[in-house]
């Protein structure tokens, strides 16, 4: 009951005419983004941060929330009919999506993922709507130990499962907590690694560390990346996107696995929407009684997979709103954009400003109603501005990026700090460190020095406090836990191929 | 010897902690380099494209450098026009509409639909 009445607040929020309009305008560019290959969600999150900082809390958030979840469903386009991924996520899209298209089918596919990916997001609104603030009543009793914990566990996930090497993962995350200890300790005040630099003292801003990495490194490679693809010609009119019974009926199932699978994954910090949609597409193929028919065309191979990457994005907010806890660099950045409002995403939230949290759920339910919408009907005038605008994607990314930076604190230094981050992003993608780890580090890493030093100064400096405090010790082992299952699967492997 | 004994954590601890942990994973990695495990090899692509990437990047710095002494708007307007001839290579024409369009339009978003002040540099005559 009490759900319905915060929801019914929600809904006033949302349906203002502003939130409406930023909601339609983030599912618009999102999906946009989504279909254009280069840019991904977290680099668009973070160039539009800076401009809906004049938006107020809760229409900033309704307007990236709309970026991150319409990517999910742009990214299908050029998937499909390009057999290029818009974004990580729409990977698994181009094995039978692509084949679709070819058999003339490209309707049906770009239909059906539009189907799921709305029954996906919707189902996965609904547990956002129930665990989320059930997680935040019982956060109300952490303390620094449990916080401390928390984090732990956050970057230990994020570093194991992200990247191809947990050592590289690991000097990623490192180098993110690092910068996070730049400028003055908030308790005693003492400037660090600051190097004599005034502009330091403030600390290194997440905003054009994340514009930098996510969204001018990927402007800078893609001219040394050379990528030439062209779009399969047919027609997308609505009625041929929509599918038959047939079609429907073979999708039912992938659509509802999809939507489970996709929401529990999505909780997990480290993993997301990409997991989500290749765990689908091969349970998919274990289930179906023609596995054979994977990879060339099937169905269940779109469905699923859409379904769940789609679903992950409900997921992906739990722990950010609840916990405060980002799961991925796009959450990480969200999480961002309420701490540069004065809101701490946590068990609090729910209390202190019910009308952006509640407003947000709303929004996602109107969201994803429209992109149904748009998605069935509107493909053709995508696809056609998605080709207008893609040859002057580096120019626009770069031009946003510069003003948006410096519009956030009207400071030359970020731009320089942004583009110094872009260089080191290429570096990165080129070395295989994942970048992610460095955002949620710098998000995260005096937030957990905070908790730690709490922590201690409560104890005395008796570090048996993460021991006796039975939540924050059973966090840190699953932290330890976590860090050495991606190790042991390895070995496991390893063993079951020698046998 | 216990915590307490040793001190209290000040504000230098966490940095240090983080700094050695770094520079011995950084030591482990470079082992396992060494020793011929996945290090991917840094392919720039061709000669050109490398170019143009770099050009890119000196672009960007150089509207950086310029933004607050010329002004934002006429900093946009060159970073267009430079990117768009030298990098994408367009025709004159395709550059000064979409330079334009591009630079003054996202400008309006930024100064008039959201309020926000960039440096008008050698605009300043106009107010």
């Amino acid at each position: 009951m009490e759900i319905l009445q915060s929801l019914f607040v929600g809904f006033q929020t949302a349906l203002t005419p502003t939130n409406l309009f930023v909601c339609m305008a983030g599912i618009l560019i999102g999906t946009l983004v989504g279909a254009l290959p280069g840019i991904g969600p977290t680099g668009a999150v973070a160039i539009l941060l800076p401009a809906s900082y004049n938006l107020g809390p809760a229409s900033a958030i309704i307007l990236l929330a709309g970026i991150y979840y319409g990517t999910q469903y742009g990214g299908t386009i050029t998937s499909v009919l390009m057999n290029v991924p818009g974004e990580s996520a729409s990977v698994v899209t181009t094995f039978d999506g692509y084949q679709m298209a070819k058999q003339g089918r490209a309707g049906i596919a770009l239909g059906i993922a539009t189907i799921g990916s709305f029954v996906g997001g919707t189902l996965s609104v609904i547990g956002l709507m129930v665990f989320g603030p059930a997680l935040a009543d019982y956060a109300l009793a952490f303390g620094p130990p449990e916080y401390f914990g928390l984090m732990v566990l956050a970057l230990s996930l994020i570093t194991a499962f992200t990247g191809k090497s947990l050592v590289r993962g690991l000097i990623a995350t490192i180098f993110g907590l690092l910068l996070g200890c730049v400028g003055d300790d908030v308790i005693s005040g003492d400037p660090r690694l600051t190097f004599g630099i005034n502009g330091l003292l403030d600390g290194i801003q997440f905003l054009p560390v994340a514009v930098g990495l996510f969204g001018v490194s990927e402007m800078i490679e893609s001219l040394i990346r050379k990528e030439d693809s062209k779009i399969i010609k047919t027609d997308l009119r609505w009625r041929k996107v929509l599918p038959s019974w047939p079609d429907i009926r073979q999708s039912i199932g992938p659509i509802l696995r999809g939507s489970v699978l996709g929401f529990f994954v999505g909780v997990l910090p480290g993993a997301g929407a990409t997991i989500a949609s290749f765990l689908s597409y091969g349970i998919e193929q274990k289930v179906s009684s023609h596995p054979e028919r994977f990879g060339k065309g099937a169905i269940e191979g779109v469905a699923g997979p859409e379904t769940a990457n789609n679903a992950s994005t409900g997921g992906a907010f739990i722990p950010m709103l609840s916990l405060g806890i980002p799961g991925s660099g796009t959450t990480a950045i969200l999480l961002g954009a309420l701490l540069m409002f004065g809101l701490h995403p946590g068990p609090s939230l729910f209390k202190e400003a019910p009308e952006v949290v509640w407003g947000l759920i709303a929004s996602m339910y109107i969201g994803n109603i429209v992109l149904l919408v748009v998605n069935i009907g509107f493909i053709p005038p995508m696809v056609w501005i998605m080709d207008r605008i893609s040859p002057y994607m580096r120019l626009l990314v770069l031009i946003l990026a510069l003003v948006g930076v410096y519009s956030f604190r009207n400071a030359t230094l970020d731009v320089v700090i942004m583009l110094t981050f872009a260089v080191i992003g290429i570096f990165m993608k080129k070395y295989e460190f994942p970048l992610a780890p460095v955002v949620l580090g710098l998000i995260l890493g005096d937030r957990a020095e905070i908790s730690l030093r709490q922590s201690l100064t409560i104890s005395q400096n008796d570090l048996s406090i993460f021991v006796t405090h039975r939540i924050a010790a059973v966090l840190l082992i699953a932290a330890v836990i976590s860090f050495f299952l991606p190790v042991i699967s390895k070995a496991l492997g390893r063993i079951r191929s020698t046998d | 010897m216990s915590a307490a004994e040793a001190g209290s954590m000040g504000p230098a601890t966490f940095p240090k902690i983080l700094a050695v942990s770094l520079s011995i994973l950084v030591v482990i990695h470079w082992i396992q380099s060494r020793k011929g495990k996945t290090m991917p090899f840094f392919e720039m692509g061709k000669k050109r494209d490398a170019l143009k990437a770099v050009s890119f990047i000196v672009l960007a710095f150089g509207s950086a450098f310029f933004w607050e002494s010329l002004g934002a708007l006429p900093v946009l307007l060159l970073l267009s026009f430079v990117e768009l001839t030298w990098i994408e290579g367009f025709g004159w024409k395709k550059v000064f509409t979409v330079g334009i369009a591009l630079s003054v339009g996202i400008w309006l978003v930024f100064t008039v639909l959201l309020g926000v002040t960039l440096p008008l540099g050698l605009l300043i005559w106009l107010y």
